[in-house]
């Protein structure tokens, strides 16, 4: 442990969080996942079926000397080997063919499953990738509400929105803890929750050390106002998302645990190529069906690190 | 206290003067045609005009006067003191039924996308173009990448960009990268 610990003060972590996953996942685990942030996770795009197919975008992109290949988790993920240009910048993005988004980050919009016909909220919706393929999803019908906050996110939010060809949404701004204000019940719900970001450490280095355990109890209660806000507008019967790219049990598990023992919902059980969610830990011992959640590592599943749960409203 | 936006038919005359526009650009396709069963709203600073579904519509009727939406439906584009300037994410429904429009080549796709203005040598074809008015610039693939006018320099022809898709990137440039999803 000693010696993972001076890797892990060599590569810049703050010691407490390196612990923190010892205790959680043992040190090879660890080990490995320190290993991975390091050398980072294959880059990522989601082909955007609004304005065009799959097998088109691919033929475009191998056209120009792109090296792609199929993602395994999602329908329209494409990893990308060899990029001659800029990924940004090329016709087709501009076009609105493809988005920039990691694998994992494509699933909860899968998982939501929404239909044409429904009323969906994305509580926390900039910069867009999620809300984009939402629509993506429901075709461009019914209806999707997009939310935040923050006057720079939501340009990027009306930016995406707008070259990616999506036509069924309305943008709010406002902030997502007072969703109920709205006065509308809805579907589905996808809660994108901000967090602490430990899952995107490999292409955000200041992560290692700009979270401290304060800022995970502090994101943890936001979370935590943020998903009762939620499951109070959500119909019954529909389902709500939940994710972060944090890999703390306290915005994840702990989160889902703080509602799911009210029993007003209904764990959804998943099974999306990942693990299941943490139940033991520390002194914890949360309900086995936490374990419906899943969790995406950059060591195991070469993605993000990610956190999915499925609720459904009883 | 924020005003609930004003739903506009296709006979008022603002979105009237989105036809004149798309009337132009089309080669004389209507607004009917093009946006079928719509509304519209003014939304936003500066001000869009959006067209809205009408399952959209009455979601935004149902919402307190407290929540006046940033941006829905799709945006057709800004109204001027005199003529409304289109879009880019009206582009390709607008090329999708338009009759006239240039074809430029690959390097001249790629000069337009910068921005540039661009010599006659890079149209390939045009398709009911006329001079001094604004048409659909098309790259070898039949994708909408901008507006332009042809239009007749001292020494000779020119297509002048007025917008491109290469806007994104640079609005994109001036600082809403690097945000998380």
């Amino acid at each position: 442990m000693v010696n993972l610990l001076e890797k892990a003060q060599k590569l810049g972590y703050r010691l407490k969080l390196v612990e923190r996953w010892i205790s959680f996942w043992g040190e090879e685990f660890t080990e490995a996942l320190l290993k991975a942030n390091e050398q980072g996770v294959t880059r990522a795009i989601r082909v955007n079926t609004l304005r065009t197919s799959n097998t088109t975008l691919r033929e475009q992109l191998e056209k120009k000397e792109f090296y792609l290949e199929k993602s395994k988790f999602v329908p329209n993920g494409l990893l990308i080997y060899n990029e001659p240009l800029p990924l940004g910048a090329t016709t087709e993005y501009l076009l609105g063919y493809y988005t920039i988004q990691g694998i994992a980050s494509q699933l909860p919009a899968l998982v939501l499953e929404p239909h044409q016909h429904e009323k969906v909220l994305d509580m926390t919706a900039a910069p867009g990738g999620k809300a984009t393929q939402i629509a993506a999803i429901m075709k461009n019908r019914g209806i999707l509400i997009c939310l935040d906050w923050s006057p720079r996110r939501l340009r990027a939010l009306q930016f995406n929105m707008g070259r990616l060809n999506v036509q069924n949404q309305v943008i709010l701004r406002m902030d997502a803890k007072k969703v109920e204000q709205i006065g509308i019940k809805f579907d589905k719900i996808l809660l994108d929750a901000p967090c602490t970001g430990s899952g995107i450490i490999y292409k955000d280095f200041s992560r290692k050390k700009s979270r401290s355990e304060q800022d995970i109890q502090q994101m943890s209660k936001i979370q935590k106002i943020l998903l009762r806000g939620g499951l109070n507008v959500l119909k019954k019967g529909g389902r709500l998302v939940y994710s972060t790219c944090s890999l703390e049990p306290e915005e994840n598990e702990e989160v889902i645990a703080a509602v799911y023992s009210q029993g007003e919902v209904r764990m959804e059980k998943l099974d999306l190529g990942g693990t299941p969610g943490l139940i033991n830990y520390k002194d914890k011992e949360l309900d086995e069906k936490i374990s419906y959640c899943q969790r995406f590592f950059p060591h195991t599943t070469k993605t993000e690190g990610f956190f999915i749960c499925s609720l459904r409203k009883v | 206290m924020k005003k609930t936006p004003e739903f506009l038919s296709y006979n008022h005359p603002i979105v009237q003067l989105a036809n004149q526009a798309i009337l132009d650009i089309t080669g004389g396709v209507p607004i009917e045609q093009i946006l079928p069963d719509s509304a519209f709203i003014e939304l936003g600073r500066p001000t869009m005009l959006y067209s809205i579904s009408v399952e959209l519509k009455e979601i935004i009727e149902s919402l307190s006067s407290s929540f006046r939406p940033e941006n829905a439906g799709l945006c057709l584009g800004t109204r001027r003191k005199t003529r409304f300037d289109l879009s880019l994410e009206s582009l390709p429904i607008i090329n999708y039924y338009t009759r006239r429009f240039i074809v430029v080549d690959k390097k001249g796709e790629q000069e337009f996308l910068y921005g540039h203005n661009l010599e006659k040598k890079r149209i390939i074809k045009e398709f009911n173009v006329i001079k001094h008015s604004r048409c659909i610039v098309r790259n070898v693939n039949g994708e909408a990448i901008g507006i332009g006018i042809l239009e007749n320099s001292s020494e000779s022809s020119q297509l002048r960009n007025i917008q491109d898709l290469g806007y994104y990137l640079r609005k994109e440039n001036m600082g809403l990268r690097k945000m998380k999803d």
